[in-house]
């Protein structure tokens, strides 16, 4: 009895991870393992497709930065960790945030959220800093501290892509070496969060 | 029916579940510690993401402790620190199953409350945590096993049928991220880790981006990561070649460590890998013969 309880245990475990985690374009009926995969998830059993740089990787290199306005008016610059900087125990401890960041911009719901923590969060627990002031007379100003709270924020992603030559004749060019690699920075709006009256 | 039984309930390595409880108790007290400066940040309301907005993200069917209580920074500390206490248990083999249904339990309830914040590595975990539920892990190097005078308990054979469920679940990576691969044009043309090596936030350890500026090394990365993931999903089953499957296997998941900053991802698939490490007994001379005859 105990015997083929486990028998059939395994099997449908089994049978359920191995059709959870075959790539949904080389599943014949899409539609049933979209229903199991929520079915698993309602158990915390949930696997899905494993696709780790797949199936090409993706470059999420790139900034969150935000535009802060204090109550007074100023300005400030708020922006997440430079990874391409970070020394790897920094991304090691901090790896939790660099997921947070990659996915953030894909993802209306959260940078809402990020944005209105922001507005709660700065000048106390995240640090921005002032932006540079001029004067009529066209000379820099010393920047300002910031007066809490915070009238607005905007959020926004950097994402550095890399510029590759098309090549010629069908032969694409080659890729080039680090050092030479080209790298453009497109900025893509993500939220923006007054201060409720 | 009998090749399913002697699959299921003949072929386990006992030897291994210490290893196994040890190392996943390692990990988990890692992932804790990590996770603890940053609790309130990431799972309540003073927060990056509130439950409300946790709740839409997981939609009716993910549940989580988290979304028991609205936003309380107390909970997460609590849950935090229950992992802690859990793993720390599972490494002394402290009642064992009960520790990894707690493990399980937070684990499955802080991926759901912040899902951002997780990936793969936090799947593997969370369904390692369930299939070891299945396993007598305090049968040896254990404080229960010392307290009660039997430090090392004979394990039968037939106790060890988790192992398998351990064994399909990394048998089915290696498939999927493989057959995700093939339909990829870097992975076809060879060039897939060079542009992993450009991946500024997760490359950067010891082996220098630079090293794949060289076409023909990019080339043997991506067609040798592309080989090893194929061939494992076989080799682990195949007796004669489980041994050479395990250290290619445990050779892509360190090359991946030296290189790439994944935090725990390598040392859990290397734990996974090694449930498929054969009994190392000396077989004696009589059940030698035996496996002669048999076969």
């Amino acid at each position: 009895m105990k015997r083929a309880a486990i028998r059939w245990f395994v099997a449908i475990v089994g049978v359920c991870i191995a059709m959870d985690t075959i790539p949904r374009e080389r599943f014949p009926v899409p539609g049933f393992q979209d229903w199991l995969h929520r079915q698993l998830d309602r158990l915390g059993l949930s696997q899905g497709s494993w696709p780790l740089f797949a199936p090409n990787p993706v470059l999420n290199n790139g900034l969150v930065v935000a535009e802060v306005t204090d109550r007074k008016g100023d300005s400030a610059t708020w922006s997440s960790i430079d990874w391409a900087q970070a020394d790897p125990w920094v991304k090691f401890i901090r790896f939790r945030h660099m997921n947070y960041l990659q996915r953030l911009p894909r993802n209306s719901i959260a940078a809402g959220d990020f944005a209105d923590y922001l507005l709660r969060a700065i000048p106390e627990r995240e640090k921005a800093t002032p932006s540079v002031r001029w004067s009529v007379e066209n000379e820099m100003l010393p920047p300002v501290e910031l007066d809490a709270p915070m009238r607005e924020v905007r959020l926004y992603h950097y994402r550095d892509s890399m510029v590759l030559g098309e090549g010629v004749a069908g032969v694409d060019a080659p890729l080039p070496p680090q050092s030479q690699t080209v790298w453009s920075t497109q900025i893509g709006f993500l939220a923006r969060r007054p201060r409720e009256p | 029916m009998k090749a399913f039984d002697r699959f299921l309930f003949e072929s386990g390595n006992a030897q291994i579940l210490p290893v196994l409880r040890i190392g996943f108790a390692i990990l988990i007290l890692v992932q804790s510690l990590v996770l603890l400066p940053d609790v309130a940040y990431w799972f309540s309301d003073q927060g990056v993401l509130s439950t409300q907005s946790a709740r839409r993200l997981a939609g009716s069917q993910k549940w989580s402790m988290f979304f028991l209580v609205e936003g309380e920074a107390w909970l997460a500390y609590f849950g935090v620190i229950s992992l802690f206490v859990h793993g720390l248990l599972l490494g002394l083999g402290v009642y064992s199953r009960v520790q990894l249904a707690a493990i399980f339990l937070w684990l499955v309830s802080f991926q759901h409350r912040m899902p951002l914040i997780h990936d793969g590595e936090d799947t593997v975990f969370r369904l390692f945590a369930f299939f070891l539920m299945f396993l007598p892990l305090d049968a040896s190097y254990s404080l229960t096993g010392f307290l009660s005078g039997k430090p090392n308990e004979q394990v039968a054979d037939e106790q060890l049928w988790g192992l398998r469920l351990i064994q399909i679940e990394m048998t089915a990576i290696y498939a999927s991220t493989f057959l995700s691969k093939l339909a990829g044009e870097t992975w076809q043309n060879g060039t897939a880790l060079w542009f992993v090596s450009r991946m500024n936030d997760n490359y950067g350890r010891l082996i220098p981006s630079e090293w794949f500026d060289s076409h023909w090394i990019s080339q043997i990365g991506s067609y040798g990561t592309l080989a090893i993931e194929a061939f494992l999903p076989i080799g682990l089953w195949i007796p004669r070649l489980r041994w050479i499957a395990i250290m290619l296997g445990l050779a892509l998941h360190l090359g991946i460590e030296l290189s790439m900053n994944l935090f725990l991802f390598e040392w859990v698939m290397i734990l996974g890998l090694l449930s498929f490490v054969p009994s190392l007994k000396p077989r004696t001379v009589a059940t030698r013969r035996q496996t002669v005859v048999q076969e």
